[in-house]
């Protein structure tokens, strides 16, 4: 619950842009959203879920799911970012993966003989991760968790970071990058970007707005939305 | 709820899976378990600078530092105190294998059945049709590494303690290599050992009625010869109420429809200031 970049994907419902697949690690809020304004078409994740709340208006809708495990998605991230065709796995690993995932193929190791799941390379188009603060050459401090949103960036063409506060050089205020300059495509300046999740150092999840929004019904997200205004700033 | 009118049926889970973490040297926790989280937090407070490292999958922080459960903070909680934030893929590709027999975790299944197979994936609902729940998530990685893997059930009943699973996620009988292949299930009813075997069972809990037992149980265990849980010690009861689960986030997995939402508000209301 903590840096999902809420606010940019509140943008792309506003703008009618459509998304054809969606690549998160643990899916909750943010991509509960695009399901609920119709907007997304597919969902790559190894967990779906509001945590405590359990499903929301977004994927009591439905959703068309590829399933992932942790390492599938993790390896298949890093086969992008590495440029590799695939990243073996352990069979045992994979069993209900594919039994799930018809794409997924097996390999020969050259080696050793020994049959392995080869995952492939997922390599977004775009990645949209929700900072702390940047500076004015583009380097991000995350703040508070770090997730897998380096590797994220690492694996996309292109990233997008919005952010909490613009600094003008985060080595001056003592701030460390988790993304330098050149791995950011655009910076957009976004403050409360991350509601109703949360941004250390500033601001928790705001877990009574989070509860509100998981018992709404899908057709009543648009106007709970509008009670909650976006920040205009950037 | 009540075991007897001291202890609950959450406060006797609890500090029986408390006791089944104790000896490991990292703890993981799991995302929406509270009753997990409560034990590995009790092992840890009673071991001490003896007991296991908590690692936070929310905040991917490993610490030793004591702290008290939370269902709206862990993640902030976990960070405090903790000696190292890990990226996700740095936990999950370099240093979760490396680990192997010597960190546990509670699973919550959605299902269990007698062979070993476990289902997180989706849940059997009462009009008969199959209703996903969450996903694949790490699961099968666990099973290698986690020994010996362990289970809970806050409701075993006829869906989730079953023959066969609707779809197995894993099944750690048959997903690792060397000795201690076994699942212990910690459930309402009882604790269980499912070996290569079969199934048997532990201990029963005190309050546990021998009808309701066979007719939540998918196998025929001998009821009368398995010894009864022990009743929670009083130093763990009050270490459990006072220190670390002041906030009683352990009853929220046991508590449905209105029960559940009031507890959750009052959660959400006292957490706010917590960390």
């Amino acid at each position: 619950m903590s840096r999902k970049p809420c606010g940019m994907v509140r943008h792309i419902i506003a703008a009618g842009l459509r998304i054809p697949e969606v690549v998160i690690l643990t899916a909750g809020v943010e991509t509960d959203m695009l399901l609920a304004a119709g907007v997304v078409d597919r969902v790559r994740t190894f967990y779906f879920g509001l945590e405590a709340f359990g499903m929301g208006p977004g994927q009591r809708c439905g959703a068309d799911m590829i399933e992932e495990t942790e390492s599938s998605l993790i390896f298949g991230l890093q086969a992008a970012a590495q440029g590799q065709p695939f990243h073996a796995v352990a069979l045992h690993h994979c069993r209900a993966l594919l039994k799930v995932r018809t794409d997924i193929q097996t390999i020969t190791c050259p080696y050793e003989g020994d049959e392995f799941v080869a995952l492939p390379p997922i390599a977004p188009d775009l990645a949209i991760i929700h900072a702390w603060r940047c500076d004015r050459r583009g380097n991000a401090e995350f703040g508070g968790t770090l997730a897998a949103d380096r590797l994220l960036a690492a694996a996309a063409r292109k990233t997008i970071v919005t952010c909490e506060e613009v600094v003008d050089d985060l080595a001056a205020t003592g701030g460390r990058a988790d993304l330098i300059a050149p791995q950011t495509s655009a910076v957009v300046h976004l403050p409360n970007g991350a509601w109703p999740t949360g941004c250390a150092p500033l601001y928790r999840p705001d877990w009574a707005g989070l509860r509100d929004y998981a018992q709404l019904d899908p057709g009543a997200v648009p106007t709970w939305l509008e009670r909650h205004p976006l920040s205009t700033k950037g | 709820m009540n075991m007897d009118e001291h202890v609950t049926i959450a406060e006797q889970m609890a500090i029986s899976m408390s006791h089944l973490l104790e000896d490991a040297e990292l703890v993981q926790l799991g995302l929406m378990s509270p009753l997990a989280q409560v034990a590995a937090l009790l092992s840890a407070h009673r071991r001490g600078d003896a007991g296991p490292a908590i690692e936070d999958p929310s905040a991917f922080t490993v610490t030793w530092a004591p702290r008290s459960a939370a269902l709206t903070c862990s993640d902030i909680a976990a960070q405090q105190g903790s000696v190292r934030r890990f990226e996700a893929d740095d936990w999950v590709a370099k240093i979760m294998g490396n680990l192997t027999g010597r960190m546990r975790q509670f699973i919550r299944a959605a299902q269990i059945d007698i062979t070993g197979g476990i289902n997180t994936l989706y849940l059997p609902t009462r009009d008969g049709t199959r209703r996903r729940i969450a996903g694949l998530a790490g699961l099968a990685e666990l099973a290698d590494i986690a020994r010996p893997f362990l289970v809970y059930l806050p409701r075993q009943d006829e869906r989730t303690f079953v023959q066969r699973v609707e779809f197995e996620v894993c099944n750690p009988l048959d997903s690792h290599d060397g000795t201690e292949r076994q699942i212990i299930l910690v459930s309402d009813l009882a604790m269980f050992r499912i070996t290569e075997q079969g199934p048997e069972i532990l201990s029963v809990h005190p309050s546990t009625d021998p009808n309701e037992f066979a007719a939540r149980t998918p196998f025929a265990g001998d009821y009368q010869a398995a010894p009864q849980t022990p009743l929670p010690d009083p130093a763990d009861l009050e270490l459990l109420r006072k220190t670390v689960d002041p906030f009683n986030i352990r009853d929220i997995e046991f508590a449905v429809g209105e029960e559940r939402s009031k507890l959750l508000d009052r959660l959400i209301e006292q957490e706010s200031g917590f960390v």
